[in-house]
């Protein structure tokens, strides 16, 4: 016993250093055990150790790395954001697009407001190129599509030793429009399913099936998709919609997900599905938009609100960080 | 690639002392990245592939970076090691060392700007031998395993590295966010 009490400050701390990487011995445990009962600036050193730890994998300047690999998370100086993406709306996209719709007209009031005059243009354009044997145009003008991938970091494991997790994280974001846009769809499934821990709260709804059923069905992303209200909601380009779990039989592009105004989802890093308690992770995904309803104004703006929750802070309200970005859909 | 490079750069220049090797270090990533183009599969993005290699070459610096220290330099001095300054004899803390659970210092709060710009600083004041070991140990994700096998170094030698440099570190962070509190011990 005496032995035990001991332990110095000096093997302490290297003792605290250890276990964060390696289980002590049972001898070491219990030295430490004790003495960090009776030795205030021990366990000062073991909380400033665990936060220049967190300091340390949060830089703010580091790179993203393999999803599902990363314990460090991609921005550590930022909690979440939106990273820049060029446009990658393509002809085809554009056009499948409009003549999808076109087939469901009766269930789409968007369809008396698509854009004939951008097609018209494009198919203009085109025409002037072949004849004048310029480069064919790769867009077509006036119209507001691309992508954009929202990240946000998982604070979890980031200094803290594995399984004594404290804190864990949830993003809401709540797409506002400040202009109707008229789809988004989340990430490629072909993706999804190259990065099966890269999925959303919405995602998991059409993605990981029937055990998910009733989170689907929940209220909370009622609004999110709503086949029922919005039949056109339907892929395309598939022949499945999100309750019928065909999903894996399906190689679709891009599904496409009505977004209305206020409605939100749930990004999280605590859960067993989409990111292990213990691991912080980047969850990223990418929204891609068409605006097809040309207003007086071309361009097409939506904001998304971050609003980032630590579960430890639920109950507190305050500590809620909130970051809203503007993101207009023509840049 | 070029989209990257500022990246690439601000992400090395903050972890290796000298700017001019951080350059040279992105420099060599990017022929690397060059020449092995072919052999990139595109299961991840350019990006993280980018910096993937840039991660490597990093642990090549940090491994040569410990080699040279320790063949030039030595073993350091008794009187530079942070366990001779912080503990007495008896492996106890000195009065003036002993860390304070002040609630301001590593506190959860907005203050998290200035706390990354007294890293960064403590990072650089570290001899390079000793920062190599404590960025190897958050680079390879603190798998203690590999970082042994990097360095080429004795598990107990290793974990002298990492102690020392997070003793230093924090007395450094310590001191730089709130000086007050050390003029209050002393």
């Amino acid at each position: 016993m005496t032995a035990l009490l001991r332990t110095s400050c000096r093997e302490a701390t290297r003792l605290i250093e250890l276990r964060a990487l390696q289980p002590l011995t049972p001898r070491e445990r219990l030295g430490l055990f004790w003495h960090l009962r009776i030795c205030a600036a021990c366990r000062a050193y073991r909380k400033h150790s665990a936060a220049i730890d967190h300091l340390m994998v949060r830089r703010a300047d580091d790179a993203p790395m393999k999803l599902g690999q990363d314990r460090q998370g991609a921005y550590p100086g930022r909690d979440f954001g939106v990273s820049q993406t060029s446009s990658s709306c393509t002809r085809e996209m554009w056009r499948n697009d409009f003549k999808n719709r076109a087939k469901n007209k009766n269930n789409d009031w968007r369809y008396k407001e698509k854009n004939h005059e951008s097609i018209a243009r494009y198919e203009e354009q085109v025409k002037v190129a072949k004849k004048s044997n310029r480069a064919k145009p790769s867009k077509i003008s006036g119209k507001a599509c691309g992508e954009k991938n929202i990240f946000f970091n998982g604070a979890t494991g980031s200094g803290y030793p594995q399984g004594k997790v404290p804190l864990s994280q949830r993003v809401r974001i709540q797409i506002k429009y400040l202009n109707r846009c008229e789809w988004i769809c989340s990430k490629s499934r072909e993706l999804q399913q190259q990065h099966p821990r890269l999925k959303v709260a919405r995602a998991s709804t059409e993605g990981l099936g029937a055990e998910h059923g009733s989170l689907a069905r929940s209220s909370k992303y009622r609004s999110w998709v709503s086949p029922e209200r919005h039949n056109w909601w339907s892929n395309p380009t598939s022949n499945t919609n999100m309750y019928s779990n065909k999903w894996k039989k399906v190689e679709s592009q891009c599904r496409k997900i009505l977004v209305q105004e206020g409605s939100e989802t749930t990004i999280s890093d605590r859960g067993s599905d989409w990111a292990p308690q213990t691991r912080s992770s980047t969850q990223q995904v990418s929204l891609y938009w068409f605006c097809g309803r040309q207003d007086q104004r071309q361009s097409c703006k939506f904001s998304m609100e971050f609003n980032k929750t630590k579960y430890s802070d639920l109950k507190d309200q305050k500590k809620n960080q909130k970051v809203i970005y503007e993101i207009n859909l023509q840049d | 690639m070029r989209q990257h490079t500022a990246e690439l750069l601000r992400f090395a220049r903050n972890r290796v002392k000298d700017p001019a090797v951080a350059h040279d270090l992105v420099q060599t990533a990017l022929i690397s990245a060059w020449e092995s183009m072919d052999r990139f599969a595109g299961d991840s993005s350019p990006r993280t592939w980018l910096f993937a290699i840039l991660k490597h070459k990093l642990l090549d610096h940090y491994r040569k970076a410990y080699r040279e220290g320790s063949r030039l330099s030595g073993e350091p001095a008794e009187a530079d090691e942070p366990e001779a300054m912080l503990f007495d004899t008896d492996g106890h803390w000195r009065s003036q060392h002993a860390p304070a659970l002040d609630p301001a210092l590593f506190a959860d709060d907005d203050d998290a700007e200035r706390r990354h710009r007294a890293l960064l600083h403590c990072l650089e004041a570290l001899p390079e031998r000793w920062r190599g070991a404590i960025e190897m140990k958050y680079l390879l994700e603190r798998d203690a395993a590999l970082i042994q096998q990097e360095l080429g170094l004795s598990e107990a030698n290793y974990w002298q590295q990492v102690h020392r440099a997070k003793l230093r570190l924090r007395a450094c962070i310590e001191e730089r966010i709130n000086p007050a509190m050390r003029h209050q011990k002393t």
